[in-house]
């Protein structure tokens, strides 16, 4: 799973101005609550919105997942990536060590 | 009626409710399918993973999920273990044993997607005709047929097949592939146009790579016409990286440089375009240096600026992106919990 692999680039990085921002796509939040709480995942997670407002497809048109922007700190979107497997933290590693 | 003959209705009707209620029951293949779904959502490692698909396979080579349970095997064993041959070995002996041909096909595309680190067998034509033969192909089969045919430079696979997929881009195909579902004319309009931009370009790199170049180009033309960009400006096809290095080979490196340095940048598959892009980089200059600057140039040259939203948080907080993000890096995932 990927989430969890995140962690610890928050955690290394976030002194130095780095956030994640993680959303919930189906808004299942009886998983995704448990599955937080036993990864002991400390980032920002939210839930994606009802239909009408859905932030998921209607405003950055994510069609798969996982999907993640990396956005600098004027708030352009400067790397885009899609799929999480192993090894793909490293890449994503240096990405954000470029932006900060 | 005599006591005897209604206690022996009774015993003959309760021996055939016990009958019918034993042919209700699910089969050992369903039960135990029911116990391996309930059994995943526990699971962590690869190994866990693949080892309940494989158990499944090797009891219950022949039921409708054999397609996807070695889709699991494939990409658990063959993917993240690295051990594509071990997954092709146990992929390979379930489709002995597999007669229905939609699975002999989603079994037959899987073990095909191993091609590239396993001398597989099998002739992706046969796998694709023998369903054909009974039925039309889907345009997501199609699909699949010809970014397989692309993967094993099958040149003359992939046209055939994105043609037909280019055929069956219509509105009335795409809500016949998905009945129980209701869309917007505006929902399917974009699918529409996403599914004619995907077999156009896939079909234009088959086209260059069989050597008609001016087909091949106007292939490329039409696809950027259809014009189904993602959100962050380039298409969410591997367009750019296709005709990208079909300027490359021509010796057009302008070009190739600006159409493989937006994919590099934002593509759905930045890391396979960027090597091209380096490529293309070095032939327009003469050597590679300045790449990196020019890459980050170009980046942030095409970058879209995220407009705000706000969302709830596991507590029911109204969060903004601004409140977390303003003046910091941040990484957006768009994930579901499974």
């Amino acid at each position: 799973m990927e989430l969890p692999r995140l962690q610890p680039l928050y955690e290394q990085y976030k002194d130095q101005g780095f956030e994640i921002i993680a959303i919930d796509a189906k808004r299942d939040t009886e998983r995704a609550t448990k599955f937080i709480e036993e990864k002991g995942l400390t980032y920002t997670m939210l839930e994606n919105a009802e239909e009408d407002e859905e932030i998921v497809g209607s405003i950055f048109k994510v069609r798969s997942f996982p999907s993640s922007f990396l956005i600098d700190r004027d708030g352009k979107v400067m790397y885009f990536h899609l799929g999480f497997e192993a090894g793909d933290e490293v890449h994503l590693e240096e990405e954000i060590l470029g932006l900060l | 009626m005599s006591r005897k003959t209604t206690i022996l209705t009774l015993i003959v009707l309760v021996g055939l409710a016990g009958a019918c209620a034993k042919q209700e029951q699910a089969s050992p293949a369903e039960e135990a399918w029911s116990g391996l779904v309930e059994a995943r959502n526990g699971l962590e490692t690869a190994e866990e993973k693949t080892s309940l698909a494989e158990d499944y396979l090797a009891e219950f080579p022949d039921t409708e999920h054999s397609g996807s349970m070695a889709g699991v095997v494939v990409h658990y064993r063959g993917h993240e273990m690295e051990d594509p041959q071990g997954a092709y070995l146990v992929v390979a002996s379930a489709l002995e044993h597999i007669e229905d041909p939609e699975q002999r096909f989603a079994v037959g595309m899987e073990i095909l997607s191993l091609s590239d680190s396993v001398d597989v067998p099998l002739e992706l034509a046969q796998v694709a005709n023998s369903l054909g033969a009974e039925r039309p192909l889907t345009y997501s089969e199609h699909q699949q047929v010809f970014e397989t045919a692309i993967d094993l430079e099958e040149w003359m696979v992939a046209d055939e097949h994105a043609l037909a997929a280019m055929e069956m881009a219509t509105p009335e195909t795409y809500r016949a592939d998905y009945p129980d579902r209701e869309f917007t004319d505006e929902d399917i309009a974009e699918r529409v146009q996403r599914r004619r931009a995907t077999a156009l370009a896939y079909d234009g790199w088959a086209l260059y790579n069989m050597g008609d170049t001016e087909l091949a180009f106007s292939r490329f033309a039409a696809a950027d016409e259809v014009g189904s960009v993602s959100y962050l400006g380039v298409p969410n096809t591997p367009l750019y990286t296709f005709w990208g290095r079909a300027a490359l080979g021509e010796g057009d490196f302008d070009s190739a440089v600006e159409l493989l340095g937006a994919e590099a940048a934002f593509g759905n598959d930045g890391s396979g375009a960027e090597i091209f892009l380096r490529e293309a980089y070095a032939a327009k200059n003469g050597d590679e240096e300045g790449y990196d600057e020019f890459l980050w140039a170009t980046r942030s040259e095409l970058a879209t600026t995220v407009d705000d939203f706000s969302l709830l948080d596991y507590a029911g907080n109204q969060i903004s992106m601004a409140d977390v993000s303003t003046g910091k890096v941040t990484l957006l995932a768009f994930w579901f919990p499974t």
